[in-house]
């Protein structure tokens, strides 16, 4: 479904350059947990925004779907994006729009009838289990409730691709287990890839089926991994510890 | 009160003043909000280091506005004369004053919008370009609904100083509560009571105007626990 060839992406200031990936090649196929590890400021969140068409790369090749990012038409590429969704660790939700109106904003964006996407959201707000919430304002919501509002918004489009950006690592052990856990059923309902990066390496363990682990930029380890059915909170393991 | 303070004459002349004054604040503050909200949006967006990154249009629109700002208001409405002059055929009254009132009024609120952005959390930008946005719903959908309090209160600001820069246009024949106040109440051996009453209006004014942007402020800021 997406394939990296030998790609690389660096950040220039005026005197310096910092080399965010080198040489980076992977394969995600389509119905993978692919989990992407490693510590603070090894290139994870850099990968993942190569990998959801936000950034592109300086060398190397990226296939979406066997087609060529870089020869993409703008037209092309924003077809690509709607089959996506993303979900942030922080600021994921609008604070002066309601719950139903959170999820419902990307299908407004789209055009969608405001009857469609309200049932739209509903239903989804139904699957996260907070329709109770659906006239309230973020504020009032705590941090596991924020991220499950931020899944239904996330699955109103209908994606194929879901990227994750440490959607539980502000969250508390409980709380983070029931997040994974929704993760977890949203894979298994929709179908649908799930890329998720996080330096909890318990959390990767806990629900992915192959993992890619990042060390300065370069690949470390990728391969599949056991999962574990006993979440176990172990921050920073190293690969060969878990 | 009033009949016991000022003669009849004195008093239909601080009526038309007071209409004057609110005509005046409100031609420029329809032109100005709009149009500075847009230049706050630019300055915000297409600054150094900001998302839309463009400094040939930041930094130009950026100089006007802060050469416009830094002229005493007095000097820039007589400099504002042949300008009027050259496109209106009038160098005295309501369109000078007007053309000045609203160059003003552009500038003070494209300061203040570009604040009330700047202040967002910039992750606002990673959300919206996650979503899909345009750059017409980044401002619509996400901006102008996040900040939309700041907004309020930043236009409250701007039209309480339209109102006060408004006071000295009877010097280009503006007329309003300004020249009630100065022209026929300070400079007049009996007007005093003229003047004073010139300035209680014009203090009712800002008030209901900031009173009225708190409640409204208040009311569109969802992000205030309890």
């Amino acid at each position: 479904m997406l394939e990296l060839i030998q790609v690389s992406k660096s950040f220039k200031s005026k005197f310096t350059k910092q080399n965010a990936l080198i040489d980076i090649s992977l394969k995600i196929h389509e119905g993978d947990i692919f989990g992407i590890v490693g510590k603070s400021g090894v290139g994870k969140s850099t990968l993942l925004n190569i990998l959801s068409l936000q950034m592109l790369p300086d060398s190397g090749t990226f296939l979406f779907k066997n087609q060529k990012v870089d020869s993409l038409k703008k037209i092309q590429k924003q077809k690509m994006i709607d089959e996506t969704s993303f979900i942030f660790q922080d600021f994921s939700l609008l604070y002066n729009l309601t719950i139903l109106e959170n999820i419902a904003l990307p299908l407004k964006l789209r055009g969608i009838s405001k009857e469609e996407r309200l049932k739209k959201a509903k239903l989804m707000l139904e699957f996260v289990g907070l329709l109770d919430k659906q006239d309230a304002y973020p504020i009032k919501l705590s941090g596991g409730e924020v991220q499950r509002i931020s899944i239904a918004r996330a699955l109103v489009t209908e994606p194929k691709i879901l990227y994750l950006d440490e959607p539980t690592s502000s969250l508390d052990e409980a709380t983070t287990l029931d997040i994974l856990n929704i993760i977890k059923e949203v894979h298994q309902k929709f179908n649908i890839t799930i890329i998720l990066v996080s330096h909890q390496m318990s959390a990767i363990k806990y629900i992915c089926t192959r993992v890619l682990l990042l060390e300065q930029g370069k690949i470390k380890r990728l391969g599949p991994i056991q999962n574990s059915n006993d979440f176990k909170p172990t921050y920073d393991l190293l690969w060969e510890e878990a | 009160m009033m009949n016991i303070l000022l003669s009849t004459l004195e008093q239909q002349s601080l009526i038309k003043a007071s209409f004057e004054t609110l005509e005046l604040l409100l031609w420029s503050a329809l032109i100005s909000i709009p149009l500075g909200t847009l230049l706050g949006y630019i300055f915000a967006l297409y600054g150094k280091d900001k998302i839309y990154q463009n400094k040939w249009i930041a930094y130009t629109l950026s100089m006007i506005v802060s050469i416009i700002r830094s002229i005493p208001f007095v000097l820039f409405m007589v400099i504002i004369i042949p300008i009027s002059f050259n496109l209106f055929k009038t160098s005295y009254g309501f369109i000078p004053s007007i053309i000045s009132l609203t160059l003003i009024g552009i500038a003070t609120t494209a300061r203040l919008v570009e604040q009330a952005i700047v202040d967002l959390n910039p992750n606002i930008y990673r959300l919206a370009k996650s979503l899909g946005a345009n750059k017409y719903q980044l401002f619509r959908h996400f901006i102008f609904i996040e900040a939309r309090s700041s907004l309020i209160l930043a236009y409250t600001s701007s039209l309480i100083s339209l109102l006060a820069y408004s006071s000295v246009l009877y010097i280009i024949g503006g007329g309003g509560l300004g020249y009630t106040a100065i022209q026929i109440g300070y400079y007049s051996p009996v007007g005093h009571e003229l003047m004073y009453v010139s300035t209680i209006i014009m203090v009712i004014i800002v008030q209901l105007i900031q009173i009225l942007g708190n409640i409204l402020a208040n009311y569109l800021n969802k992000k205030k626990r309890g």
